[in-house]
């Protein structure tokens, strides 16, 4: 890329930002001319104090290594279930008639009304933020999954069976490849779920992490606090979600993407 | 029984749409050679896609009885290949890949034999250059190349092609006419292709089997022994082509003459 052209494409993406740099002009300006508000909205520029001091004593990296521990590992329970019961469900006929109605039933409750019960069964622990959160990613992974597993084109079935397909070859180079989009649009979505399940868990019960950051604010009338928690919180689920997406772009070369 | 030979004995096959049903074959017999170019013509609802299944083992007869080479057809196998028209490559798998699936439940061939044998079909179909490639950034008509390519690689006695090239356009489809015959020259393999155009038929087939449509039925056998490639002015070929015309249009119903 030539020089000027940087220059050009630099102009563009500030261009597209625009919006957002004046409407945040906007806000520090307003705070500055009405200083009485900045209890309840403080302007960006204290924000930015307030997230570099809890940047630097140690507050924000602790809780963002506490809910990022939580999400990942409910994540990861929720894929070592997920995955394979859905391309199980989407493969056998008496796994599917079992667990269908199963999953219509539990489904549709969502993970936070699981809070008071999860907190009877384990306590106020690591363990109940991590069910509540693995409840909230479980079911797009899982249904997703079994939606792709289940569809697959006929055709490639028959292409496979007609060229000698083992049972393994069948599910290992047709069914799961050809399932791979849709499992990759469950953890999309069960990523989002689960991100969001985890910040109302610890805003209820829990004594570390962005959610319970965000509760400390609210107890010692902390807005700028409450807001870095608050920001921190959706640039974490931008950072996640980008860093699934290189993934799928790896891993679905193959797919047609004009 | 003669093991050169492949028969279809009083093929039965009924379908139920809603409370009619339809005859998709109707006592269909025929033989052929192992070196057979078998071309199936008729309108649609003749039954020769449902034939072509049969041959397959995709799909089983309500009476009758099918056998190729003196083996009886109870399933998909892999010595009788299926070209599809949709060309059902995986579109996850490279051309490479694509080509030797078949080969990978071969247990007999070894992986540096089967980069062999791939190799020699790339060659032979013309891709070399496009092996590592992925079907959706290939053409129709090369689409279909690797398709026969990757049902010819596992050396069937029996190569079957439902419409293979009627997604192509007309320029295209006639080269890929020209490309199966110099293909087929190098292979041996009986061919059972099913067609609507009768140009078709005439310009690759040993064997037209001509086809009437509800019920299913063989109304003409025509032998062909003109060498390929043909001219389609020659004298003969245009008494068949005026004869199997006027065949398909004594049917009642419409006729699809592409």
């Amino acid at each position: 890329m030539k020089l000027g052209d940087l220059f050009l494409k630099s102009i563009q993406v500030l261009n597209s930002y625009s919006p957002l740099i004046i409407a945040v002009a906007i806000w520090e300006l307003y705070v500055f001319a009405n200083p009485d508000i900045s209890i309840f909205l403080p302007g960006p520029s204290e924000i930015i104090m307030t997230f570099g001091a809890l940047l630097l004593d140690g507050t924000l990296g602790s809780d963002v290594y506490a809910s990022m521990r939580r999400v990942l590992s409910a994540i990861a329970f929720a894929s070592l279930i997920g995955y394979p019961l859905g391309l199980v469900m989407g493969m056998n006929n008496f796994v599917r008639w079992f667990f269908e109605p199963l999953i219509g039933f539990l489904r549709p409750i969502p993970p936070l009304a699981w809070i008071p019960l999860s907190i009877v069964w384990f306590g106020i622990s690591e363990t109940q933020n991590i069910f509540i959160i693995f409840l909230g990613a479980l079911f797009p992974i899982l249904l997703n999954t079994y939606e792709g597993a289940k569809s697959v084109n006929q055709i490639y079935i028959r292409a496979a069976q007609n060229l000698g397909a083992t049972k393994f070859s069948m599910f290992y180079r047709i069914i799961l490849p050809s399932s791979l989009p849709s499992m990759f649009v469950g953890l999309r979505v069960g990523g989002g779920v689960a991100w969001m399940a985890l910040v109302a868990g610890e805003l209820v019960a829990a004594s570390s992490g962005l959610g319970n950051l965000i509760s400390q604010g609210r107890l010692l009338f902390k807005s700028d606090q409450i807001i870095v928690g608050m920001v921190t919180i959706g640039l974490i689920g931008i950072f996640l979600d980008t860093g699934v997406q290189v993934l799928q772009k790896l891993l679905l070369r193959w797919k047609d993407t004009r | 029984m003669n093991f050169g030979e492949s028969r279809v004995v009083s093929a039965t096959k009924i379908f139920r749409d809603g409370k009619t049903l339809v005859h998709a074959l109707d006592n269909v017999s025929l033989s052929f050679s192992a070196s057979d170019f078998v071309c199936l013509v008729g309108p649609s609802g003749c039954g020769k896609s449902t034939l072509l299944n049969v041959l397959a083992g995709f799909e089983t007869l309500d009476s009758g009885e099918v056998n190729a080479f003196g083996t009886q057809i109870s399933g998909p196998s892999i010595e009788r290949t299926m070209v599809f028209q949709e060309y059902a490559l995986f579109p996850w798998m490279t051309v490479r890949q694509n080509i030797g699936y078949g080969l990978l439940h071969q247990k007999e061939i070894s992986s540096s034999e089967r980069e062999i044998i791939v190799d020699y079909y790339l060659k032979l179909i013309e891709l070399e250059a496009f092996g590592a490639k992925y079907p959706h950034q290939l053409s129709g008509g090369m689409r279909q190349r690797v398709a026969i390519a990757r049902a010819l690689a596992v050396k069937p006695k029996l190569l079957l092609m439902d419409e293979p090239f009627a997604a192509l356009d007309s320029f295209t489809r006639e080269k890929m006419q020209d490309e199966l015959l110099r293909i087929l020259k190098q292979e041996k393999t009986a061919v059972v292709f099913v067609t609507h155009s009768i140009e078709e038929a005439l310009k690759l087939a040993d064997l037209i089997v001509v086809m009437s449509p509800r019920p299913g039925r063989v109304v003409r056998e025509i032998r062909l022994t003109t060498p390929k490639p043909r001219d389609l002015s020659e004298s003969l070929l245009v008494e068949h082509a005026k004869e199997i015309r006027q065949l398909l249009h004594e049917q009642p119903g419409p006729v699809n003459g592409r």
